[in-house]
């Protein structure tokens, strides 16, 4: 979103307060609408209504669980899901705000709009019923189709496919009902440009909504999700079914509503031609150059190797369709364009209707209970709050049932014991990561695919994630996949320079590259006072880190910050340790890091810690101290002397062994009860090396004013 | 029904308006919404008949994979997958000769080997080196000069300094032909080399 302020959620990026202000309109609008209904002149809820009934309720509870969130401060907050539950409660809401957003809502407007142009009666009220509460109660199930072949559990999975594919003749419902409503004034609809409007949009519709169930078989999916196929899709369903059912709408009120005659038909004709041609230069080149993609990123060869390990390669190769694309959009909007300045002459040539005349009598009170061969459906529609229970019904059903086991069953998501929270300065990384909006173009999810886990490492799994608010898994891959840029040795692995050098000007590394440059990351000085009230935030929404972390958040911060500023120093880059693009490097080498790192299960239970050789050389000391005085100095003092925070280390007493394999491992594993990290998560083993080197070097230095003695007399060695 | 419809809203009488047939006339439903009348048409038979299709194959689907259990989860098309490329692998063990390759079409392929795996973008176009990979034509080496050093580098890279592995990307031979390129550059002198990092060796 705009200027960074976001919460990285498609469709929902918008931050706290303005969720607020969201609900707040969306009530307003409730109660108009009800209020409305309550004092209607007709007893029977045309069809139209049924659908505003649905979306108004669906919208409701959508939005409000989708943005649960937990503030920071005014303008950053976390939602209160992570990872795995994050993707799920996100892609039920994604996928059920453009169903109850875009099309049942223009469905509503379709039932009114169509029979009133063509003034003919609606072709069949049966079907009506049938699709309408069909296509409510499934559509609300489908939401993880968008995460097929994802660290989404199997079950789950197969909803979002099964429930996609039952959708097709529920939604084809509402394309059929208005196409034979058409029947017998085709001829109208030739000359009508409104009606014309309206028979592509209803097209598009069909289309689309033949499409969602066809990207949600398996096999489908996993060549085209993360393409540009679901961005065709999309702009099918929004420049054809919602954007054509506008200019329907208009090109037929707004006559009506000023009591005259469109000014030009003609114009309107050019406008339907160019809106038509400009949806086709769009979705074909990018139908495409979706399956260009797709299939450069899964062909190998004969040797077994990937054909296109570049990933630009398969971004250079479809740069030329994004052209064609350009000129659909631009003949779209001139078509537009047009159509304002046809109806802004049409209202100049008329007398706007302000208020009409009430020609509908005042509803008579009615029979309470059903009446005598009524059925229960009629009886219904004549009763707004039973209808609107009933909606609710069939909305939470598929809501609940594919959603709670995720939260409640603990087995769907498997834990996995390396994973740790994110240190202050990944989390602050994280949050640049999203605030630049980074998920847009990577995706951060490897797929259990050979193609997948040959170029970018191993597959994704959903234990992985449980620290991740929000979740960052991505949904187009402009750029390649992110997931294991942590992975030491593995194949996204890039050094701390080469990160530093590539959002610099990632042109200057790879001169195709489309990426923009980031360079304010660098200039720009991380916000490190945030960091205490982001680990309250992170512990209040149940992440482990140790007691009073947050107090000595900022320690570790800049501890760990000042080692990458020395990293960076090696490869000859000066830059202050407080600079965004630290953080950013921090996250970089933590994303899909820790799965890496778990040890084979075989010998179960007593963790073996290799303890290295002891380094006596000056110079391996002196790099000992620099890590000391970066990460230890704040609780033992500046040599060793121990403070109200942590013991002298230069007595002869120990807490937890004073022999060179105890300091080895508490160092190691850290004693997380008191406070001291487990430092093997955020120094690589020659660092940890060199600082129990350096403690070892520090034993019985007897250092003066050092804090009284603790623990048992270190044994002699 | 209730007497809710009422003929004059909006000032359309949809009985006078629309051209309906007699049979039409018959299916109108009592109802009326701001002149919007409705047939009573029995939903299309192939819509229904495609409906309950797709609610048979959800059913099976569910079955198939999870009550019976007899089609594979993820990890499993996973497993099958790698299993299947391990095979076809295995069927291609050609030895290569270590020695250097000095022909100049073997140069050329390492030549596009070396811009197409990027390695300029560390190393330099012309192997000058730069901010975050070493000079290639000095005589300077950080992981040994000979053959077999350069060759264990390429396979294996060297990740704690940010050199991928290039063994899952590239065949023993054309490793072999990036790596005779590079050494083939030696002594090449180009311009904003960077400085000789690690162990003379010739």
């Amino acid at each position: 979103m705009a200027l960074g302020f976001t919460i990285s959620k498609e469709y929902a990026e918008l931050e706290w307060p303005i969720d607020v202000l969201i609900a707040v309109v969306w009530i307003v609008f409730g109660w108009n609408m009800f209020g409305t209904i309550a004092r209607r002149r007709v007893q029977h809820m045309y069809v139209a209504i049924w659908f505003y009934i649905a979306s108004w309720v669906a919208v409701t509870v959508l939005h409000v669980f989708n943005s649960l969130e937990l503030p920071v401060s005014f303008l950053k907050s976390y939602p209160v899901y992570a990872g795995v539950q994050d993707a799920l409660v996100q892609w039920w809401y994604g996928h059920n705000a453009v169903a109850f957003f875009l099309t049942t809502p223009f469905l509503g407007l379709m039932y009114y709009f169509l029979p009133k142009a063509a003034n003919r009666p609606i072709y069949s009220y049966k079907l009506s019923i049938i699709h309408f509460w069909t296509l409510i109660f499934i559509y609300i199930w489908s939401g993880p189709h968008h995460l097929l072949y994802q660290a989404l559990p199997d079950w789950a999975q197969t909803i979002g496919v099964i429930f996609s594919v039952m959708l097709i003749a529920p939604s084809w419902g509402g394309m059929i009902n208005g196409l034979l409503t058409l029947r017998g004034v085709w001829d109208k609809v030739r000359e009508t440009p409104m009606l014309k409007f309206m028979a592509v949009a209803v097209t598009a519709y069909g289309m689309v909504t033949f499409e969602g169930p066809m990207l949600s078989i398996k096999t489908i999916n996993s060549l085209l999700h993360f393409t540009d196929w679901i961005v065709a899709h999309v702009h099918i369903g929004g420049m054809g079914w919602n954007g054509f059912l506008t200019f329907a709408m208009l090109y037929w009120l707004i006559p009506v509503l000023w009591r005259t005659k469109l000014y030009s038909n003609k114009l309107a004709n050019i406008h339907f031609w160019l809106g038509t041609l400009g949806i086709l230069f769009y979705a074909i080149p990018l139908y495409w150059a979706a399956i260009t993609q797709g299939l450069m990123w899964k062909e190998f060869t004969p040797e077994g190797f990937l054909r296109y390990p570049n990933f630009l390669e398969t971004v250079t190769q479809i740069l030329p369709m994004y052209m064609t694309r350009i000129v659909g959009g631009i003949l779209y909007l001139t078509g537009a364009g047009i159509m304002v300045y046809n109806l802004a002459k049409t209202i100049q040539q008329g007398a706007f209707v302000a208020e009409e005349e009430t020609s509908a009598m005042p509803l008579e009170r009615t029979e309470k209970r059903r009446i005598l061969g009524e059925t229960i459906h009629g009886w219904m529609e004549r009763k707004p709050v039973q209808f609107t229970f009933w909606v609710t019904v069939a909305l939470l059903v598929g809501s609940v049932v594919s959603i709670v086991p995720l939260f409640v069953v603990k087995t769907n998501i498997p834990t996995i014991s390396s994973v740790k929270p994110w240190s202050p300065l990944e989390l602050q990384g994280r949050d640049l990561y999203v605030r630049e909006g980074c998920y847009t173009c990577h995706s951060q999810m490897v797929r259990p695919f050979r193609s997948e886990t040959e170029r970018y490492g191993e597959y994704s799994k959903s234990g992985e994630f449980v620290y991740d608010h929000p979740f960052q898994w991505g949904s187009r891959r402009m750029g390649p996949d992110l997931a294991r840029t942590g992975v030491v040795g593995g194949k996204m692995f890039k050094t701390a320079a080469w990160h530093f050098n590539h959002f610099y000007d990632p042109q200057e590394m790879n001169p195709q590259s489309v990426m923009p440059a980031y360079p304010w990351l660098i200039a720009n000085k991380l916000d490190v006072a945030s960091t205490p009230a982001k680990i309250k935030a992170m512990v209040t929404l149940g992440v482990p880190y140790p007691e009073g972390f947050a107090d000595r958040a900022i320690d570790s911060l800049m501890a760990q910050a000042t080692l990458i500023a020395n990293d960076l120093k090696q490869s000859g880059i000066e830059v202050e340790p407080d600079r965004e693009i630290i953080a950013m490097i921090a996250y970089m080498h933590r994303v899909g890091r820790d799965i890496s790192e778990l040890k084979p299960a075989s010998d179960a239970g007593a963790e073996t810690v290799e303890v290295p050789e002891l380094l006596t050389d000056q110079p391996s000391l002196d790099l000992g101290r620099q890590v000391y005085t970066a990460n230890c100095a704040a609780c033992h003092g500046a040599s060793g002397e121990g403070n109200a925070i942590g013991p002298n280390l230069t007595d002869d007493y120990w807490l937890h062994g004073g022999a060179d394999g105890d300091i080895y491992k508490s160092i190691h594993a850290g004693i997380p009860a008191k406070g001291m990290q487990a430092w093997k998560d955020l120094l690589n083993r020659e660092q940890l090396r060199q600082v129990y080197s350096f403690t070892v070097s520090l034993r019985g230095t007897h250092v003066a004013g050092g804090r009284e003695p603790q623990g048992e007399p270190a044994v002699s060695k | 029904m209730n007497n809710q419809s009422n003929p004059h809203t909006n000032g359309h009488n949809p009985d006078e308006n629309v051209m309906l047939t007699d049979q039409e006339k018959n299916l109108l439903m009592p109802h009326e919404f701001d002149g919007i009348r409705e047939l009573d048409n029995p939903a299309p038979r192939w819509l229904m008949y495609l409906l309950y299709l797709t609610v048979f194959f959800a059913a099976l689907y569910w079955v198939h994979y999870h009550t019976f259990k007899q089609g594979p989860n993820q990890d499993e098309e996973y497993a099958m997958e790698i299993a299947a490329a391990e095979t076809a692998r295995g069927a291609d063990t050609t030895a290569v000769k270590l020695v250097q390759l000095t022909d100049a079409a073997s140069l050329e392929s390492g030549k596009k080997i070396y811009t197409d795996k990027l390695c300029y973008s560390c190393h330099g176009m012309l192997g000058e080196g730069n901010a975050v990979g070493p000079n290639l034509t000095d005589e300077y080496w950080l992981h040994g000069g000979k053959l077999e050093n350069l060759m264990e580098v390429m396979k294996n890279g060297v990740p704690a300094k940010g050199m991928a592995p290039f063994k899952d990307q590239l065949s023993e031979e054309q490793i072999l032909q990036v790596v005779s390129f590079v050494l083939s550059l030696q002594g090449s002198n180009p311009p904003n080399a960077k400085a000789p990092q690690g162990e003379k060796e010739v």
